[in-house]
């Protein structure tokens, strides 16, 4: 393809003010970036064989499973754990105790006395205790409707309603993968510098490809007991279609806003794809077709995405006519990717985002590097040297944003983010009308900065941050922050984290975006499901499918 | 019992806020008792808990203050200074586990913990998490 040549210096970034508003990122959409999909690079590229390993399971499917593979020298596998569940504990909430089934990814290849071990804590989730062999734990509940839906079809010899299998897309969702040291977990760093597991959540990514193909086991499974020899097992197409669901709320929000270094990370790297597609002169012929191909399966998946969501219904129906309406983009054009991303200007922030994914879809090996820069390994560093002037100067650069927020006013402050007692959920409060903003998070990122300006009115120009921080320590937090945005533009998220209007679930779908996610499902402000891995090649298709499944669309199967 | 760091780091980090301390210096010195006590040696949380809020606040500033003049050459005697500075300096974190929290440290860490969770209402359970208790469908 054509290079950009010597343009890096050229590069024009959105500008953060535009990137890091609630609206834009809550109409992100994932993209060849994205963890799910360099994950299953690297499976691809280490041409990674996944083997069942145990598969001891009841007619009804519950029982134990393993799976292991090798990943850049490390074996690596899968501890399924299924279990009966009584309807009346099935929740998606952080304050649930009992799930459909419950995983760890273990480090290397478990014996039946770490089975054994695990058979006690995982099912038990937050209750149990884990060592540093176990580098990620999961948990998932089934989707009802459909996996007894597939399970019935498929011992009745017939493959399931393919419009049932789009419009639901799974046949579990996880409701929590907890890495990073949780409840005795491995840190990350015991394997951050593995070859594969290196990215962001890319052990998360990869436990989650895991369990989407243990649902597909199970279902089969239980179909088989269910039907005998009348049974069949799923159409790889239809099987493809099936994703691993996922529940999300409000814990999502605080870790970005947690991470400042690690989410600029993920958004320069994003921001500077748009910006180095942005600067491709001319298209090769092949890339043309390849980028018409996306865009009509990009209006087919959002014809496909149906949620019950009335605000999220609207702003579909809105990107469908846009798509409906849009002419054809001169691909011959100078510049053709400027042009069409300076085309979705006009019309929604959906479409724009859309428009932005798509145009990065082809071009793999110009972007795909860019994966390399999206962790945050390095320990956080502080320079209490910094005087109160510069202090000043970086708030007056970066954080102009928080200026337009009115934080005088009752609504300006009206929600406050806290943790309940219950099993630790979190949780979003109305400070007016409820009690605990005295454990109040720190999530209001403009306040800090107003009251951080408002003290350093009493301390000289050349008076160090050591000094202001040893008389206000609750200024240390904004403080740090602020130093580490001033490196990093797409640090902070540039709203009002706790004004009343906020919807958190904007901050949801960036994150899972991030991730890979499609079909994002509201069912609140605060609370979303989404598909993950859907079209994504299943275990045995590493090495034919190749890396297009960007916005899957529903497979089109031949009836009986 | 061990612990991975990054638990002790978060859970100290929790029990200092919950002890009134605020969020920039417990993340210091919650990350600062994960590193002390990384290895067979040495109980961090103990060590940390055992100074309140305002020694804690004197001692980061009387290590940042010597950072300051001298950012390679200052030395410290004690082991809560020293790993201050280290974590200060931005050395990168040790990699074994905590394996000498006492139990007594950590049942106090957990307690103090506790004090930054809101109590649980029924108006919190059903509104505060934007989602339903039961998902059958």
């Amino acid at each position: 393809m054509s290079a950009i040549t010597s343009s890096d210096s050229r590069l024009e970034l959105r500008s953060p003010d535009t990137v890091m508003r609630l609206e834009r990122l809550g109409s992100a959409f994932p993209t060849r970036l994205s963890f799910g999909r360099s994950m299953i690079r690297h499976l691809m590229a280490d041409n990674v064989e996944v083997r069942r390993t145990r598969w001891t399971m009841d007619a009804n499917g519950f029982g134990r499973a393993t799976y292991t593979l090798e990943l850049g020298g490390f074996t690596y596998s899968l501890i399924a754990f299924s279990n009966a569940l009584d309807e009346a504990n099935r929740s998606d909430r952080v304050i649930a105790e009992a799930w459909d089934a419950s995983f760890a990814l273990f480090d290397g290849v478990p014996e039946e006395a770490d089975l054994d071990r695990l058979e006690a804590n995982l099912p038990r989730q937050e209750a149990g205790r884990y060592s540093e062999k176990e580098l990620v734990i999961s948990r998932s509940n089934k989707s009802v409707r459909l996996f007894k839906h597939v399970a019935h079809a498929l011992a009745e010899g017939q493959q399931p309603d393919v419009d049932m299998v789009d419009s639901i897309g799974y046949l579990m969702r996880t409701t929590a993968v907890y890495g990073n040291g949780k409840f005795g977990i491995a840190d990350r760093f015991v394997f951050s510098d593995r070859p594969g597991l290196s990215g962001p959540f890319a052990a998360e990514m990869l436990t989650v490809w895991l369990i989407r193909n243990f649902t597909h086991d199970l279902v089969e499974h239980v179909a088989a007991a269910l039907g005998g020899d009348k049974a069949v097992r799923l159409d790889p197409a239809i099987k493809r279609h099936m994703g691993i669901g996922n529940s999300t709320g409000l814990g999502m929000a605080p870790f970005l806003i947690y991470h400042p270094e690690l989410i600029h990370n993920w958004l320069n790297a994003r921001e500077t794809a748009i910006a180095q597609v942005r600067s491709i002169p001319s298209l090769t012929s092949a890339q043309i077709a390849r980028l018409q191909t996306l865009l009509e399966r990009a209006k087919t998946h959002v014809s496909q995405w149906h949620v019950p969501d009335a605000i999220q219904t609207e702003r579909l129906d809105v990107l469908r006519a846009e798509l409906a309406a849009m002419d054809e983009p001169d691909w011959h054009a100078d510049y053709p990717l400027q042009q069409l991303i300076d085309w979705s200007l006009s019309q929604s922030v959906e479409c724009q985002e859309l428009v932005a994914a798509l145009c990065l879809e082809p071009f793999d090996s110009l972007l795909d590097s860019l994966t390399d820069t999206m962790a945050f390994n390095a320990p956080k560093t502080f320079d209490a040297a910094q005087t109160v002037a510069q202090i000043r100067a970086q708030v007056a650069a970066h954080y102009r944003w928080c200026e337009g927020f009115d934080l005088g006013k009752q609504e300006s402050q009206q929600r406050f983010w806290y943790v309940s007692e219950a099993k630790l959920e979190p949780r979003l409060g109305d400070r007016y009308e409820e009690d605990g903003a005295d454990k109040e998070q720190p999530l209001d990122i403009a306040r800090q900065v107003q009251a951080l300006m408002g003290s350093l009115q009493s301390f000289d120009d050349a008076t160090t941050l050591a000094d202001v921080l040893a008389r206000h320590p609750e200024h240390r937090n904004i403080a740090k922050r602020i130093q580490a945005a001033a490196q990093r533009p797409f640090a902070e998220v540039r709203d009002n984290l706790i004004d009343q209007s906020m919807r958190p679930i904007d901050l949801l779908r960036c994150k899972l975006a991030f991730f890979g996610a499609v079909k994002f499902d509201p069912k609140s402000d605060l609370w979303t499901r989404i598909t993950l891995f859907q079209g994504a090649p299943l275990v045995s298709e590493l090495q034919t499918f190749g890396d297009d499944w960007w916005l899957a669309t529903k497979p089109v199967v031949a009836t009986a | 019992m061990n612990f991975s760091l990054n638990e002790v780091h978060m859970t100290l980090r929790k029990a200092l806020c919950g002890r009134g301390l605020a969020f920039g210096v417990a993340d210091d010195f919650g990350a600062v008792g994960a590193r002390l006590s990384s290895g067979q040696a040495n109980d961090g949380v103990g060590t940390v808990l055992r100074h309140d809020n305002d020694a804690l606040i004197a001692l980061l500033h009387r290590v940042e203050t010597a950072l300051n003049l001298n950012p390679t050459s200052a030395s410290f005697v004690e082991p809560l200074e020293q790993t201050l500075a280290e974590h200060l300096r931005g050395t990168p974190f040790p990699r074994e586990r905590a394996c000498a929290i006492s139990e007594q440290s950590w049942h106090q860490a957990l307690e103090l913990s506790q004090l930054t969770y809101v109590p649980e209402t029924e108006a919190s359970r059903l509104g505060g998490a934007g989602a339903g208790t039961n998902d059958n469908d």
